[in-house]
């Protein structure tokens, strides 16, 4: 049995080959023990697990090749992603902050936890009970709550965001992490190994380096492999802690949800992953070698960060909704003016404002929704516009000028505006649907997706009871909430960000969705009708609008008036098909672009929309978690 | 944790031969100054980017808001009022127990993982490891979109069901209570397999052979010998699931359609949606201060057990 179990153990041969070969290898030398079995079992689970990791990283790679823009149905080969990957500076900008900052976090990280971990085991400290518990605080914090915490230290200390931030904010959340693993291997560590160092003669450093550490390196290994995971994949804190140049991977993937995943990402997470697994085979291999090389790495990595971490003479930095402004139309107005444009975006209003208010960085131009432009100006907090400086605003068509939120236009210039409305897939449903009352029936339960965004539902169910856009007061929303709770029963999943994924998918056939989401929808198959409620609608306007503190007003000026040319405004009804309000711009359409019935849907004027409302974000916020925790 | 203290730091250790004055092996021994100045870099940091926010947090959370979500320094016990709703209470339970059985599905799948790994010779056992992780490097957003393509109604999984006549029509696989918690199984697996793999790599083999030779079957030898040794490497990885998993929200409300409310999801509306920063602050603070307690009290635990 022994000599077995020996045999077996190292048998396993050649350190190429692949874990399901091993574990066939197995089942056919040692089939007959009870032993070898269980042992052929372990094998083939682990085998499986490891299928369940690769599985989905499979799927993304297959579809890094798939023609679809819209990534969802497979329509036929392509290598075009991988082409249009080197044409995406903002992308590759991104992977490669991301790499700098997982590597700097998770060097310190191992220091401080490694070195934490074993003076916290090897010593009594007074008070090492509170530090131990202070250490789990990192582990338990929500991502927003630290993002928003460090950002407001940030902001008191008066520290410029940038690289330092965002790396010292994932060192934060990285650290305990490997703390944890060296602690669970240091419980079983025999501690007279580095007695007997010492007895020998070593000094405590010594004994550390030499017999401590190589006691802990899986436990080391383990724990920076963590480290590097989590600064990698961190979204929340990172959002708060970057600056426009240290903006990193994750972040500008989220943006992209709302456009549709390009396959452009999948193509990049593929060659990440090819490029990495590769690298840790040959690092095997190629022992030393490769090694240094991919130190080199780093290095280059390290000093194209840091070299672009010089700024420009004159530059611009703009804060807007993720992927919303063309990286084309940045690049053209660069190319026109020499002003450098530092871009950093965000992924919904009120995440733009929580961070504008706490500071941290000064934004030139912004790009808010009409309402929040609205709780802006009352609040003195943008700066008036110079109308002399942006002789293209003549561009926007009269319906779009003074509107509510800026009665006197003297804020604001809108940038595209939106209608919320019913899409239908005609193909699944074909009885009518005019407004809510058709959409919200029994039959179509499961079938329903809607935006996940309080305000939007609590208005929809405002119109069915005849009340007006901003009728939102304690006793309407108590006339509300029959209404929406019947709904919510019916109502398959909440998305704002990509509602057209699971229309697209077949998961759901009904959406209350932005014109826009419908409008790409209508483009990629004509049988998703877009719809517009009978019981009342509202349009949403993203204007472009320029900070009190801004520091460059001059520029921001130009930025907009550039914005406002038809040639650009065109271009950015190109990208997003939403409705332009810039006539010059919709004179410069396709007629197939101007027929989309969701992009420019026949309204009847006046269309009212979303008001400052103090004081009822929570009240909605309150009622929509209240229906949805009955369910 | 649970195992040590008791042989290296209440008795007197057999080994050395150092004549120490007091505990000679390890922990137990009263710090001395060079120890906490090697300690004080940590110090430094805990104080300044844990203790420092978190206590701005706090302020935050006894603090009312204007209308634009910005905090108004004027007391109010009302935030933490809230926290006590049934509502609210409801929810984190619920939270709990989809961070609780993720644990225990993690625990499952991945500690005969960890074990087969650390039973492999030493260049293939980190080249592995690195496997378990390369597939987190992309973004979770991107993985996310993968697991729907599978899981939708006309998806990979239900195309294969339905190609084999397993199912009669295609399953409701995704935006279910099965997604939520496969989703989070996925993302924090390889927290559990690291811990444990670094505590079962430096276990004897020897000890296994022994038992066998002993005559004790498969699972005794897991049950009795191996677990046990494990022990502190089973603990970590569940504290670095467990803990976490109670507070994540993106996949879930990918995988789940936003359907219920999880407990990091209304934290993170509190600050993005509903402009009402001292409320989240004060969700906030009841989480952490929450966990921390328990955290301690099973430090604690552990170090008598």
């Amino acid at each position: 049995m022994k000599v077995l179990t020996k045999a077996n153990d190292w048998v396993s041969g050649p350190a190429r080959q692949s874990i399901a070969a091993s574990v066939l290898r197995r089942l056919v030398t040692v089939a007959p023990s009870g032993l070898g079995l269980a042992r052929a079992g372990l094998g083939l689970w682990s085998a499986g697990v490891f299928g369940f990791l690769y599985l989905p990283i499979v799927v993304l790679a297959v579809y890094s090749f798939n023609a679809s823009r819209l990534n969802i149905r497979w329509t036929g080969f392509t290598l075009r992603w991988y082409g249009e990957l080197g044409r995406n500076p903002p992308l590759l900008e991104a992977l490669a902050n991301s790499l700098v900052i997982a590597c700097a976090a998770t060097a310190v990280s191992v220091v401080l936890g490694t070195g934490g971990a074993w003076l916290l085991h090897r010593y009594r400290f007074r008070g090492g009970r509170a530090i131990q518990t202070l250490l789990g605080v990192p582990l338990v914090m929500p991502e927003i709550v630290m993002g928003i915490g460090l950002l407001v230290l940030f902001t008191v200390l008066h520290v410029q965001l940038g690289f330092g931030t965002v790396i010292v904010a994932h060192i934060t959340f990285c650290f305990p992490f490997v703390l944890v693993a060296v602690q669970a291997r240091l419980a079983g560590l025999d501690p007279a190994l580095e007695e007997a160092a010492l007895d020998l003669g070593a000094t405590p450093a010594r004994a550390f380096w030499l017999v401590t550490i190589p006691g802990l390196r899986p436990a080391i290994v383990a724990g920076a492999l963590l480290a590097f995971t989590l600064s990698m994949d961190e979204l929340i804190v990172t959002f708060f802690t970057a600056s426009p140049d240290s903006a990193t991977l994750p972040l500008r993937v989220f943006g992209l949800a709302k456009v549709g995943l390009s396959p452009v990402l999948n193509a990049l997470s593929t060659l990440l992953i090819v490029a990495t697994v590769a690298g840790v085979w040959g690092a095997a291999r190629f022992g030393r070698r490769a090694r240094g090389a991919a130190i080199a790495l780093g290095c280059v990595l390290l000093a194209v960060g840091g070299a672009r971490a010089t700024a420009a003479d004159s530059e611009l930095t703009i804060f807007t909704w993720s992927e919303y402004v063309p990286t084309a139309v940045l690049t053209g107005f660069s190319a026109e003016t020499g002003v450098r444009v530092r871009a950093e975006t965000f992924s919904s209003g009120e995440e733009m404002l929580a961070k504008l208010l706490t500071g941290g960085t000064a934004y030139d131009v912004i790009q808010p929704p009409d309402y929040i432009a609205e709780a802006l100006i009352r609040n003195g907090l943008l700066r008036p516009l110079d109308y002399g400086q942006l002789p293209h605003f003549a561009n926007i068509l009269p319906e779009f000028r003074r509107p509510a939120y800026d009665p006197d236009q003297r804020f604001t210039v809108p940038y595209l505006a939106g209608i919320a409305g019913i899409v239908v897939n005609t193909a699944r449903v074909t009885r009518p649907i005019r407004g809510f009352a058709d959409l919200f029936a029994p039959e179509f339960k499961d079938r329903i997706v809607v935006m996940d965004d309080g305000r939007e539902l609590v208005t929809a169910a405002l119109y069915t009871l005849g009340l007006g856009t901003n009728d939102i007061t304690p006793a309407t929303l108590a006339r509300v909430r029959p209404v929406l709770a019947r709904w919510f029963q019916l109502i398959k999943l909440f998305d704002s960000d990509s509602p057209k994924t699971a229309l697209l998918n077949g998961d759901v056939d009904l959406g209350y969705v932005w014109c826009g989401e419908a409008a790409l929808l209508w483009n990629q198959d004509h049988r998703f009708r877009f719809v517009l409620p009978a019981e009342g609608y509202h349009r949403a306007v993203d204007v472009l609008a320029i900070p009190r503190s801004a520091p460059h007003p001059g520029a921001a000026h130009r930025f907009i008036d550039y914005v406002l040319r038809a040639d650009v405004s065109r271009r950015i009804s190109e990208a997003f098909p939403y409705t332009n309000p810039n006539g010059a711009a919709r004179r410069l359409l396709t007629p197939e672009e101007l027929a989309n019935p969701a992009s420019y849907p026949a309204v009847r004027p006046p269309v009212p929309s979303f008001r400052h409302l103090p004081g009822t974000g929570e009240l909605v916020d309150a009622l929509v978690t209240d229906l949805k925790n009955a369910r | 944790m649970p195992m040590l203290p008791l042989s290296a730091g209440a008795a007197p250790a057999p080994g050395p031969a150092r004549p120490a004055p007091a505990a000679p092996a390890g922990r137990g021994r009263r710090a001395p100054g060079l120890a906490w100045v090697l300690l004080a870099p940590l110090l430094a940091w805990l104080a300044l980017f844990v203790v420092a926010p978190t206590a701005a947090l706090t302020v935050y959370s006894f603090c009312r808001r204007d209308d634009l979500g910005r905090v108004v320094y004027s007391f109010t016990w009302d935030n933490y009022r809230r926290v006590l709703d049934p509502v609210y209470l409801r929810i984190f339970g619920r939270s709990v127990g989809y961070a609780a059985v993720t644990t225990l599905l993690c625990a499952v799948l991945g500690f005969p993982v960890a074990w087969t790994m650390a039973r492999r010779r030493a260049a293939v056992r980190e080249r592995l490891l690195f496997l378990v992780m390369i597939p987190f490097w992309t973004s979770f957003l991107i993985r996310t979109y993968a697991w729907i393509a599978i899981l939708k109604s006309e998806g990979l999984l239900n195309g294969l069901l339905l190609w084999a006549h397993l199912v009669p029509r295609p399953l409701d696989l995704l935006y279910t209570r099965g997604a939520v918690i496969l989703g989070l199984v996925y993302a924090y697996l390889p927290f559990m397999i690291l811990p444990i793999y670094g505590s079962a790599e430096k276990l004897d083999p020897a000890l296994v052979e022994a038992a066998y030779d002993l005559g004790a079957g498969p699972w005794q030898v897991f049950a009795r010998v191996i677990m046990p040794l494990t022990r502190p490497g089973l603990a970590a990885g569940a504290l670095l699931v467990f803990v976490p998993a109670i507070g994540m929200f993106a996949v879930t409300d990918l995988m789940g359609g936003a359907r219920v409310p999880l407990i990091g999801h209304v934290i993170q509306n509190q600050f993005l949606q509903a402009r009402n920063a001292p409320f989240g602050a004060a969700l906030g603070v009841v989480f952490t201060v929450g966990f921390g307690l328990a955290y301690a009290w099973g430090q604690r635990r552990g170090d008598r057990a």
